[in-house]
């Protein structure tokens, strides 16, 4: 049974790439065109994940001031922190407590606000309260507001403070950007799907007489499916190969203009490069893609055209 | 084992503009038996082979091939019966863009044989019909006598139960068309079922087998 199925397999396969290897010329112009959309898909792929990069480490997230009750234990500081550490990891990038006596001495060591704080520096009682600065790793402003919910709710919190406006705005900013990127990918892969579901809609018209002789006696739709499957994949795997090629030399001269922009701005963004992991799981959604667009060609052709 | 491989129950076949093809045909034919077709142009004779096949569909009857009703048989069940029927086509569907060899084995990919029996039966097949110096000659440079030769061993590589020829004489000489029915005898002997279509009864009276005649859709006699 196996060893049947490898048969057919790899008589399809042969089948499908020596129609390649006779006539490269007439397959030239499809891989092309589809390398093209698959390199638009792939530059699309790697500006969504520099930017996510660039963002983590450029872009300054908000930052929670969490003040505490003057009558704060060490006992409720850390009842605060293991809530903190409890709380979703991706959101909070990391946190630091302030001491009442630590601020009071940080204000004592700064001549800048020595002249401000004079009354609380003369004050017998240290007035300051502990404080602890939570700083986070995101901007959405339903899992900030979540977070700011849960800490105001805990004894010994007298008042906790953050820049919610901000943080909304860079939410929408890079949520917009997302939609934007998302919508072209579709738009990119539906393209995909019909560029080749037309190539095979065309093949089948050449082998009209071959198809229909099969059909008639008694081949079945996935006899005269499985070698335009494997046809069309070995174009998709060289079209992707090229579209690699294509995506390199398009990080490589945009970093060149990035490299003298980030001098003259003081910035660092840089497109990463397609690594190769990801060019094999590209590949292998693309291919899921391709059998799905042979489905509906060879299903479309049976339906209109050929003999039952 | 049901003697009666093939069993036409008030069959009636319509193609679209109501062109009425046949017309309440009944008739059976045993395992083993062959049989010839005969009428006129357009008496219905194609039109029956192909309902055998399971290549049309009837309109109202029902068509029973070795115990399936293909009335009621899903596309996918038709396709997988044809695999076990030989048919002889009139406009021959030689494919001419690969050679002879390559045009009889179509069969046998078709059912997944393993490439060692592909090459023995195939070469087996072209040999019971005279054909095998011609392997790796091209189609365009054979007669008409051996394009239909070739047809014969394409359609009984497979070791077909049943075999069905729709005019495998039609425009051949008589010395040719002879030759040919001669074939038809040998493999009648090895137990195939066959139905073969003519429109000359001439040649066909010579063989004293059971001739179903039609005539407008309709039986004859």
């Amino acid at each position: 049974m196996i060893t049947k199925l490898f048969t057919t397999h790899t008589r399809s396969f042969i089948a499908a790439s020596s129609k390649l290897i006779k006539s490269p010329t007439e397959h030239i112009i499809n891989i092309l065109t589809v390398s093209i959309i698959i390199a638009i898909l792939s530059s699309i792929f790697v500006i969504t994940k520099s930017s996510a990069v660039w963002e983590k480490n450029n872009l300054s997230f908000p930052q929670i001031l969490i003040y505490l009750n003057q009558d704060a234990k060490q006992n409720d500081v850390s009842k605060l922190e293991a809530t903190i550490n409890h709380f979703n990891q991706k959101i909070i990038k990391n946190y630091q407590f302030v001491s009442k006596e630590q601020g009071l001495s940080e204000l004592q060591n700064d001549p800048q606000l020595k002249s401000i704080t004079s009354d609380v520096l003369a004050s017998s009682t240290n007035p300051l309260p502990d404080i602890l600065v939570v700083n986070t790793n995101s901007s959405s402003t339903k899992l900030l507001d979540q977070l700011t919910k849960r800490i105001s709710s805990l004894p010994m919190v007298d008042n906790v403070q953050i820049d919610t406006s901000y943080a909304s705005k860079i939410d929408d900013l890079i949520n917009f950007v997302k939609k934007i990127a998302t919508f072209l990918q579709i738009v990119f892969v539906i393209m995909f799907v019909l560029v080749l579901y037309n190539m095979i809609r065309l093949q089948m018209l050449l082998c009209k007489d071959e198809i229909n002789v099969s059909r008639l006696i008694g081949a079945s739709d996935s006899f005269i499916m499985r070698p335009l499957a494997y046809y069309a994949v070995l174009q998709v795997t060289l079209a992707c190969v090229i579209a690699y090629v294509l995506v390199n030399l398009f990080i490589n001269f945009v970093n060149g203009l990035f490299n003298q922009l980030n001098s003259l701005f003081g910035n660092s963004f840089l497109l990463s490069n397609l690594s190769r992991i990801e060019l094999i799981e590209m590949l292998c959604i693309l291919i899921i893609f391709t059998i799905f667009a042979v489905f509906l060609a060879v299903r479309w052709v049976f339906k209109n055209s050929y003999a039952q | 084992m049901d003697k009666k491989i093939i069993n036409f129950e008030q069959v009636s076949k319509i193609y679209s503009g109501s062109i009425s093809a046949i017309e309440n045909i009944s008739f059976s034919i045993d395992r083993g038996e062959l049989v010839f077709l005969a009428g006129h142009s357009g008496a219905g004779k194609s039109t029956i082979l192909k309902l055998i096949a399971g290549i049309e569909t009837a309109s109202s009857g029902n068509v029973i091939v070795n115990g399936f009703d293909l009335s009621t048989t899903k596309l996918n069940h038709r396709t997988f019966i044809r695999q076990h029927i030989g048919f002889i086509f009139q406009d021959h569907k030689i494919l001419y863009d690969r050679n002879v060899f390559d045009n009889v084995r179509l069969s046998l990919d078709i059912m997944e044989y393993p490439e060692d029996i592909i090459k023995e039966r195939v070469l087996s097949a072209l040999q019971s019909v005279g054909l095998e110096d011609k392997i790796k000659s091209t189609p365009e440079s054979l007669s008409g006598g051996e394009q239909q030769r070739l047809c014969i061993a394409r359609a009984v590589v497979h070791q077909p139960k049943i075999l069905l020829a729709d005019e495998p004489t039609a425009n051949l000489d008589r010395d040719n068309a002879l030759k040919i029915l001669e074939l038809f005898k040998i493999f009648h002997k090895a137990g195939v079922t066959i139905i073969i279509s003519a429109h000359d009864e001439s040649i066909l009276n010579d063989y004293g087998r059971r001739i179903i005649s039609l005539s407008h859709g309709q039986l004859k006699g």
